[in-house]
């Protein structure tokens, strides 16, 4: 076995090692991860409408606590989407074999490519104003039907457990 | 002050949007995660399956220390664990084993170097690493859940969820009481598999439990049973002879409205010793073995098969076997027993009628009842035959 084999064993094994600590597969870990990630995301467009003057009735923190848990929320979400990508892209690679695993990865594909976009979006307070809300949309939307198209599945068709 | 005609305020001035900037990430980034998905440079492979590098003579002593209780002394067998010896596993999945644990055994029972040697250790008595060329390293990717989807007795779909992406050359299998059949290949680094069409009629069909399982060989599946899932059953054990559940139950029916024929038959001909015998048939075509001498003619007599269509206290007959085991059944089927049972109560009357007057109401109660059972068994028989989904559980 070649070091380059051997590092790319250990990096995978060790990657099962730490999510099979908590659930009792890698699969099972990411479809929670996902889980917790349109969650996250879930507060994102709850925030995000606060922020744009809505449901001012129904949240009633500060703007300054909401922006706050925008961030934060999101920042989060993201942060769990890093296993899943390791393990979707890193190890079990781009694959067609149907019609929901080639949804899967085509979405999967441009995820961070609109995360990215929407992120200088955000910075920069040039774009037309409704380019935001539309980035963040397309972006929820996106991780929807990862979600749906994996841990949906997952939980319906292979197991619901940790 | 305002800004003079034709000067822009600095502080108010809107610079133009980086589209560009926005446009490159989304491309860039969106093409970077395409390549890496195509390449799956983490994608295990054979060669990466053969890894150890511990010590024997250490790992020897440890494995006997920690692992001869279940899995027997140098990996003989015996325990509850799985036999090690004479069984080639490659090193990275034994190591992942020691790990994450699997079944009953804990994980981390040892760690670190030592981990390394008894991995050595269990590669050693397995007759060392599997080559790189072949295509079967025995500790399984195990089967973590799945569901197995019917139509009728057909097994027409199958998903099964493996704790680790597959090895190359694994397939998924099905164990009955059937040889094993090889059902699908199993793509190198997947951890789902689906297979659109098993078509599995005949090895379904009259099994109690089948296991479905994943590995290079059936033999492999068949020694890592704890890797497999069970609950894959759509028949019954009260079915005889391995016939189908469904089609069984079918035919005791039609042996009961047969029989019902010739019941009503024996009163229209004023025969009581008939309208007796016939009596005792119902009690015993619903309830099966064991069979009651209802008309005290010192013979149990009985038409049908002997599992009995409703059972009785002690066996389970073909009606709730199938509510049982057809989920889509249950209304259907509690409509079907619940007739047969008033069949079979009237027919303890019939059978012990003391003339053929007093034999007439529960004839003519049976009878009533004949176009009702008809129609409840084939209203059965069409959920029984609806797709269903059943959930697959680890074994034990």
């Amino acid at each position: 076995m070649t070091p380059f084999v051997q590092l790319h064993a250990d990096v995978a094994s060790s990657y099962g090692d730490i999510v099979t600590t908590v659930f009792t597969s890698t699969i099972a870990g990411k479809a929670w991860f996902a889980t917790i990630a349109v969650v996250l995301a879930l507060v994102q467009i709850t925030t995000a409408a606060r922020i744009y003057g809505r449901l001012s009735g129904v949240i009633a923190a500060s703007p300054g606590a909401v922006a706050r848990v925008h961030r934060w929320s999101g920042r989060l979400a993201i942060l769990f989407t890093l296993p899943i990508v390791f393990h979707c892209v890193f190890i079990l690679g781009f694959q067609t074999s149907d019609a929901r695993v080639l949804t899967h990865s085509l979405i999967g594909t441009f995820f961070y490519g609109v995360f990215a976009a929407k992120m200088v979006i955000v910075k920069d307070h040039g774009f037309p104003a409704w380019l935001l809300p539309v980035a963040g949309g397309t972006l929820f939307a996106m991780l929807g039907v990862l979600w749906a198209t994996s841990s949906y599945w997952y939980f319906t068709e292979v197991r619901f457990g940790f | 002050m305002g800004s003079t005609a034709g000067v822009t305020d600095p502080s108010t001035q809107r610079r133009a949007p980086r589209w560009s900037l926005a446009l490159v990430l989304l491309v860039v980034v969106s093409a970077a995660i395409f390549g890496i998905g195509k390449s799956a440079p983490f994608k295990p492979s054979a060669d990466a399956s053969t890894a150890t590098g511990g010590n024997v003579g250490n790992g020897a002593t440890l494995f006997a220390a920690n692992c001869a209780g279940c899995h027997g002394p140098e990996g003989a067998g015996g325990g509850i664990g799985p036999k090690l010896a004479g069984v080639p596993r490659d090193g990275a999945g034994v190591a992942s084993v020691i790990a994450a644990g699997r079944g009953a055994m804990p994980a981390g029972l040892v760690g670190g170097t030592d981990a390394a040697d008894v991995v050595a250790y269990v590669v050693s008595i397995g007759g060392g690493a599997a080559p790189p060329t072949t295509t079967a390293p025995t500790v399984p990717a195990v089967a973590s859940g799945g569901t197995a989807t019917f139509t009728g007795n057909r097994l027409v779909g199958l998903t099964v969820g493996l704790d680790d992406p597959a090895p190359e050359g694994w397939s998924i299998w099905v164990d009955g009481s059937a040889s094993p059949r090889k059902i699908a290949p199993i793509d190198v680094g997947a951890t789902v598999v689906v297979v659109k069409d098993a078509g599995l009629d005949s090895l379904v069909d009259g099994n109690d439990s089948v296991l479905v399982g994943a590995s290079a060989d059936a033999p492999a599946l068949r020694a890592d049973i704890p890797g497999g899932l069970s609950e894959l059953l759509v028949s019954s054990a009260v079915s005889p002879d391995g016939a189908s559940l469904l089609a069984a139950n079918t035919g005791q029916v039609d042996v009961l409205l047969t029989h019902i024929g010739f019941l009503e038959k024996a009163l229209a001909e004023n025969n009581l010793a008939n309208v007796r015998f016939h009596g005792e048939h119902m009690v015993n075509i619903a309830g099966g073995d064991p069979l009651a001498d209802v008309d005290g003619n010192g013979e149990a007599s009985n038409p049908g098969d002997g599992v009995g269509l409703v059972g009785r206290p002690d066996r389970l007959g073909y009606v709730p076997a199938i509510r049982r085991d057809g989920g889509d059944g249950v209304a259907a089927a509690k409509i079907l027993q619940t007739l047969i049972r008033a069949v079979a109560v009237d027919g303890q009357r019939c059978g012990a009628a003391a003339s053929v007057a007093e034999g007439r109401p529960c004839v003519t109660a049976i009878g009533g009842r004949a176009q009702e059972i008809a129609v409840a068994a084939a209203s059965l028989e069409t959920q029984a035959r609806k797709k269903r989904t059943i959930t697959l559980k680890s074994v034990p």
